[in-house]
């Protein structure tokens, strides 16, 4: 699909995606070293863009955001995912509906779950990052 | 009697379920052919086959007092996941009591039972069993994988390649054993095809042994509160094992208090001045369950909270008043006081001193002009069990008045 054009987002717009992408990169590394043999299912989706064109709201922030809080109780390393759900909150308009997560219920696949999630999540700022951010920044 | 013409009591009705959660196959029977007011005491002998009913991989007996039409019950753990393969039991009887002295023949066998669950596996290239095992460190696990893919399978454990053993085409067996705790996320048992692709996977929550508490203690400040402490060992919980718990029980009063924490618990002493406590703390969690006892009474247990308003007055140049405060403890009980001074990192003076609730003392032999540490702790005297903390401040004497 053709990316829509993104006006330049503010300087503070900009250091939370930055934020967001290292951060997604960390938790996403730590998981794999610690779940081995767990690998991606595509079956699950983790929305990434929407159709706004203008940041902040060109990111699907509050389904994201809704996933992380979903994981957070099943993760060990809660200390990141905390830090990931702050920073989007700081993205998220308010007033969207709150979605519902289902979780798988036997362990191994819901670590893939957790693993899609952070794997799709990564990729997703890697989007975000080359949408929003000016080459020369 | 009409018993011996009916001796053959063959069981009937022979019903066999699966629990899985403990896998275990349950069977019930019946015994028809007794009359209604007859109890035979009987041997039942049971066969459990794998695969198919000429591999018998279990025989056993079971003896029990039967009535007729007693629906009887019996189980069986498998060490093999049940829905790894097709399982047959059957079962037969011989009368075995006393009031017949020659021995019984054995009935004929019942007709085989089979469980067989393949057929309710759903879709999927790759099943493993058992599913989020939860088992003790040192503990040992057979696993299982029942294959529709064509490919050629390769198994591992948290990394590490597993050769199994093929029960049939389809399916493999993995033995386990001893297994060590890794992490509260359980450990990954997965199959790959042998391009790498992941097919399945499952995780052994192998948690910590639960230890019995250690230096289980308990003492007082007030007699009011008591405070017990323990040394919890391992932490055995995991993600499917939320919880290790920990249990007051105290037998006199035959009240229990939930504890909150791992290590330490309060205890509100009731106002019915009960002397003597005889508690059990008993710590468990999912698999197992362990308990110490302690016995003591109250008053031989006091540790007091360290002094306050520790002041000094009347400071000269070889001697100070010191006084202080004691948290009461118990309507009117008596505290022995230990007032010590320092200098240069010495004890120089130490003195007992008998306390209610204000202490003072008059330190002299001190020497003009010269910096002291003073410090002071207390205890119950009724039954000295631990000094309280100390509660320390600085004096300074004054210069001695030209001679």
């Amino acid at each position: 699909s053709t990316l829509p054009i993104q006006p330049t987002p503010s300087r503070h717009l900009q250091s939370i995606i930055k934020e967001l992408q290292y951060t997604a990169k960390t938790v996403l590394e730590n998981y794999q070293k610690e779940e081995k043999g767990v690998t991606e299912r595509s079956s699950y989706r983790l929305p990434c863009l929407t159709s706004d064109p203008k940041p902040p709201n060109s990111l699907n922030s509050s389904a994201i955001l809704t996933y992380f809080q979903t994981i957070r109780p099943l993760s060990q390393n809660q200390t990141l995912i905390d830090e990931i759900i702050r920073q989007l909150e700081k993205l998220c308009s308010q007033d969207l509906p709150k979605m519902e997560v289902s979780v798988p219920e036997r362990s191994f696949e819901r670590k893939r779950f957790i693993f899609t999630i952070l794997k799709q999540f990564s990729n997703c700022m890697d989007q975000v990052v080359g949408l929003w951010i000016p080459k020369s920044s | 009697s009409a018993l011996s013409e009916t001796l053959l009591l063959a069981p009937e009705s022979l019903k066999v379920s699966i629990d899985y959660k403990r896998q275990c196959l349950n069977l019930q029977w019946s015994i028809h052919s007794l009359l209604y007011h007859q109890k035979v005491r009987m041997i039942f002998q049971i066969e459990i086959s794998r695969i198919e009913t000429s591999n018998v991989v279990w025989v056993g007996n079971y003896s029990t007092t039967v009535k007729s039409n007693q629906v009887l019950h019996w189980s069986w753990e498998s060490e093999l996941p049940l829905e790894c393969v097709t399982h047959f039991v059957r079962i037969r009887s011989a009368v075995d009591d006393a009031e017949f002295l020659e021995s019984m023949p054995w009935s004929t066998w019942s007709a085989w039972e089979k469980v067989d669950v393949q057929d309710s596996l759903g879709p999927g290239q790759l099943f493993i069993y058992p599913q989020d095992k939860l088992m003790e460190e040192g503990s040992s696990v057979t696993i299982c994988y029942i294959s529709r893919s064509e490919s050629k399978i390769n198994c591992y454990l948290h990394g590490l390649r597993i050769h199994g053993e093929q029960l049939t085409p389809n399916v493999s067996t993995f033995t386990l054993r001893s297994l060590p705790f890794i992490k509260k996320t359980g450990t990954n048992f997965y199959c790959n095809t042998e391009h790498d692709k992941l097919l399945n996977g499952t995780v052994l929550y192998v948690s910590k042994v639960l230890e019995e508490p250690k230096n289980f203690s308990c003492e007082t400040q007030d007699l009011k509160t008591l405070n017990c402490t323990w040394d919890h060992g391992h932490d055995t919980r995991l993600d499917i094992q939320p919880f290790q718990r920990y249990t007051l029980f105290e037998s006199f009063s035959q009240e229990k208090k939930d504890c909150e924490k791992l290590n330490w618990c309060t205890w509100q002493v009731r106002q019915d001045s009960q002397e003597m406590y005889n508690f059990t703390l008993v710590a468990e969690n999912y698999l197992r369950k362990r308990s110490v006892n302690l016995d003591f009474t109250l008053t031989h247990r006091v540790h007091p909270m360290s002094p306050f308003n520790f002041f000094h007055k009347n400071v000269n140049s070889t001697s100070a008043v010191v006084t202080w405060q004691v948290h009461p403890i118990g309507r009117s009980h008596t505290l022995l006081c230990q007032v010590e001074l320092h200098h240069d990192g010495h004890v120089i003076q130490q003195k007992n001193v008998s306390v209610k609730l204000n202490g003072e003392y008059l330190i002299s032999e001190m020497q003009p002009h010269t910096y002291y540490l003073v410090r002071v702790r207390c205890a119950y005297s009724d039954h000295f069990w631990k000094w309280s903390e100390w509660t320390d401040q600085e004096v300074t004497t004054l210069e001695a008045a030209p001679s």
